[in-house]
C-alpha cells in the first residue's frame, strides 16, 4: 500500500512540474516572453539577430507538449495542425520533433540556435533557461 | 501524359501513407534525409452557370518541392491547369492544357530576424486572399474578383520584406519585376492573370492581436504596353470561431480610372474546425471589360480532415445570367 501511495505521490509531483524553455548557453538569448515564444514556435520569427533558430517539439502524446501548446502557445492541437498545413503551402515546416525531454536537452547543448522545452527538474547549468512557466 | 502525371502524384502520396510516422495528409513528405520536402494538391470543381451546361473540371493539380538550408529557402511549384474538363451537356467547350505551368519558383534569403529577399516567381504579397490562393486553403471554391482583376497574382522578380516585431507587428514589402514572366523560358502560355514585363509595388501590413490591416499600391505594364496603377486596402479580424475580412481597390491607366471600385466584404463562421459558413458581398465596375456587377456569395465548407475540403456555394449576380452553383472537392497532400 505504501508503495502505491509513494508512486501516486511521484506521479502527482511529476505532472505538476513546471515547464522551462531552454536554449544553448553560447547564444545571446537571455530571456523570452510568451509572445516571443509563440512567434518563434510558429516560425513567424526564424532568426535571433543573424542566428537561425531551431525549435524543438516532443511527440503529440507527450503531456509536456500538451501543456506547452495549451498554456504557452495558447492554441489547441487542432489549431496547430491546421496552422502547419497552411504553412506547408508556404514552404514552412513545423518544429523538429524529438522523442524525449532528455533528447531535447542533448540537442540544445549541441546546437547554438536550438530552443526546446523540458521539465524544470531536468534543466542543468549546461543550458540556459529563458522562460519558466508559472503553473 | 496529363493523366499519368496525376496518377503518379496520387499514387506517391497514397503509398506514403502506409508509413504514418513519416507522412501525414496535408503535411508533405521529406525526400530521404535531404533538406527537401514534397507536397501536392488538387481540386475537382463542378460549376453550373445559369442557362449554360454544367461542367466538371479537375483543376490545379500541383506538385510542390521546397526546403531550407541555412539562410536560404526554396520553392518550386508545378501545376497542371484544367487537367480534365468535361461539359456535362455533351458539348466540349475547351481543350485541356497539356503542359505544366511553373506557378512558383523562388529562392529566399533571410538576412536576419527583420529582413528577407525573395527572388523568382511568387505570389504577389498584395491583400490577404492572394497569400492563400489555392482552393483547399480558401474559404470558398471561387475567389473574389478583386484578386483576378486588380493586380498581378504572380510576380516574376524580387520582393524585399522587412518585419518589425514589437507590440504591433509591422511588415513592409517592396516588389520589383523588370522582365517577362520566367515561365516564358519554357513556353509562351504563362500562368498569371496579366502577361507582364514590369511590376513595382509596395505594401505595409500592421497586425495587433486578432486585427490585421494592409495597404498596397503598385504599377505594372503588360507585354502589350498597357500600363496600370493600383491601390488596395484590406483588413482581417480573426477570432477562434469567426473571421471578418474585406479588401477594396481601384485601378488606373494613364488616361482614366479603369476600375473605379472593386471589393468584397466576407464573414466566415467556424464550427468545431470542420464546418464553415460563409457570406460574401462583392461589387465592382470594370471599364476595360465594360462590366459592373454586385453579387452575394453564400458558401458552406465541410472539412472531414483539415486538408480535405468539400465546398458548396451559390452566387446571386445582378449581371445577367451569371448566377452560379459551385461544388468542389480539394485535397492537400
Amino acid at each position: 500500500m505504501r508503495i502505491y501511495l509513494l508512486m501516486l505521490l511521484v506521479i502527482i509531483t511529476l505532472s505538476a512540474e513546471k515547464l522551462v524553455l531552454i536554449t544553448n548557453r553560447d547564444n545571446s538569448i537571455k530571456s523570452l516572453t510568451r509572445d516571443d515564444i509563440k512567434r518563434i514556435y510558429l516560425k513567424k520569427r526564424r532568426f535571433w539577430g543573424e542566428m537561425k533558430l531551431t525549435t524543438l517539439n516532443l511527440p503529440p502524446d507527450s503531456t509536456l507538449r500538451q501543456d506547452f501548446e495549451k498554456n504557452i502557445l495558447g492554441m489547441s492541437a487542432k489549431e496547430l495542425e491546421n496552422y502547419w498545413m497552411r504553412q506547408h503551402y508556404r514552404g514552412q515546416r513545423p518544429p523538429y520533433r524529438l522523442k524525449s525531454p532528455q533528447s531535447v536537452l542533448i540537442f540544445v547543448k549541441k546546437v547554438k540556435g536550438a530552443i526546446g522545452y523540458i521539465p524544470s527538474s531536468l534543466a542543468d547549468r549546461s543550458v540556459r533557461v529563458v522562460y519558466q512557466s508559472q503553473r | 501524359m496529363r493523366y499519368l502525371y496525376f496518377t503518379l502524384i496520387f499514387s506517391f502520396f497514397s503509398f506514403s501513407q502506409a508509413d504514418e510516422e513519416r507522412y501525414q495528409l496535408g503535411k508533405g513528405l521529406q525526400i530521404g534525409s535531404l533538406p527537401l520536402y514534397i507536397g501536392s494538391y488538387f481540386s475537382l470543381v463542378y460549376e453550373h452557370i445559369d442557362e449554360k451546361d454544367p461542367s466538371l473540371t479537375l483543376d490545379d493539380v500541383a506538385i510542390m518541392l521546397y526546403g531550407e538550408y541555412s539562410h536560404f529557402s526554396y520553392m518550386l511549384e508545378l501545376e497542371a491547369e484544367d487537367l480534365y474538363h468535361k461539359v456535362l451537356g455533351g458539348r466540349e467547350s475547351r481543350e485541356p492544357k497539356e503542359h505544366l505551368h511553373m506557378e512558383r519558383f523562388y529562392v529566399d534569403y533571410e538576412f536576419d530576424d527583420h529582413s528577407m529577399l525573395r527572388m523568382g516567381k511568387q505570389n504577389s504579397p498584395i491583400g490577404f486572399w492572394n497569400l492563400n490562393p489555392i482552393n483547399v486553403l480558401r474559404d470558398t471554391s471561387s475567389s473574389p474578383t478583386i484578386v483576378e482583376q486588380l493586380f498581378p497574382l504572380l510576380t516574376s522578380g524580387v520582393v524585399f520584406g522587412y518585419t518589425q516585431e514589437e507590440q504591433m507587428r509591422t511588415r513592409i514589402d517592396l516588389i520589383a519585376q523588370e522582365s517577362e514572366d520566367i515561365e516564358k523560358a519554357i513556353h509562351s502560355d504563362i500562368y498569371n492573370n496579366f502577361d507582364l514585363n514590369r511590376h513595382y509595388g509596395v505594401g505595409i501590413t500592421l497586425q495587433e492581436n486578432a486585427m490585421s490591416c494592409k495597404a498596397s499600391g503598385g504599377y505594372f505594364r503588360t507585354i502589350a504596353d498597357e500600363e496600370y496603377t493600383y491601390l488596395l486596402a484590406a483588413f482581417k479580424y480573426q477570432e477562434d470561431n469567426f473571421k471578418l475580412q474585406g479588401e477594396i481597390g481601384r485601378q488606373f491607366s494613364k488616361e482614366r480610372s479603369t476600375i473605379p471600385y472593386i471589393g468584397y466584404l466576407q464573414y466566415s463562421q467556424y464550427f468545431e474546425h470542420k464546418h464553415e459558413a460563409i457570406i460574401r458581398v462583392e461589387s465592382y465596375h470594370n471599364r476595360v471589360e465594360d462590366r459592373s456587377d454586385n453579387f452575394i456569395v453564400l458558401g458552406y465548407t465541410y472539412r472531414p480532415l483539415y486538408p480535405i475540403a468539400l465546398k458548396g456555394e451559390y452566387q446571386w449576380h445582378t449581371y445577367e445570367q451569371e448566377n452560379k452553383i459551385l461544388f468542389s472537392l480539394s485535397v492537400l497532400f
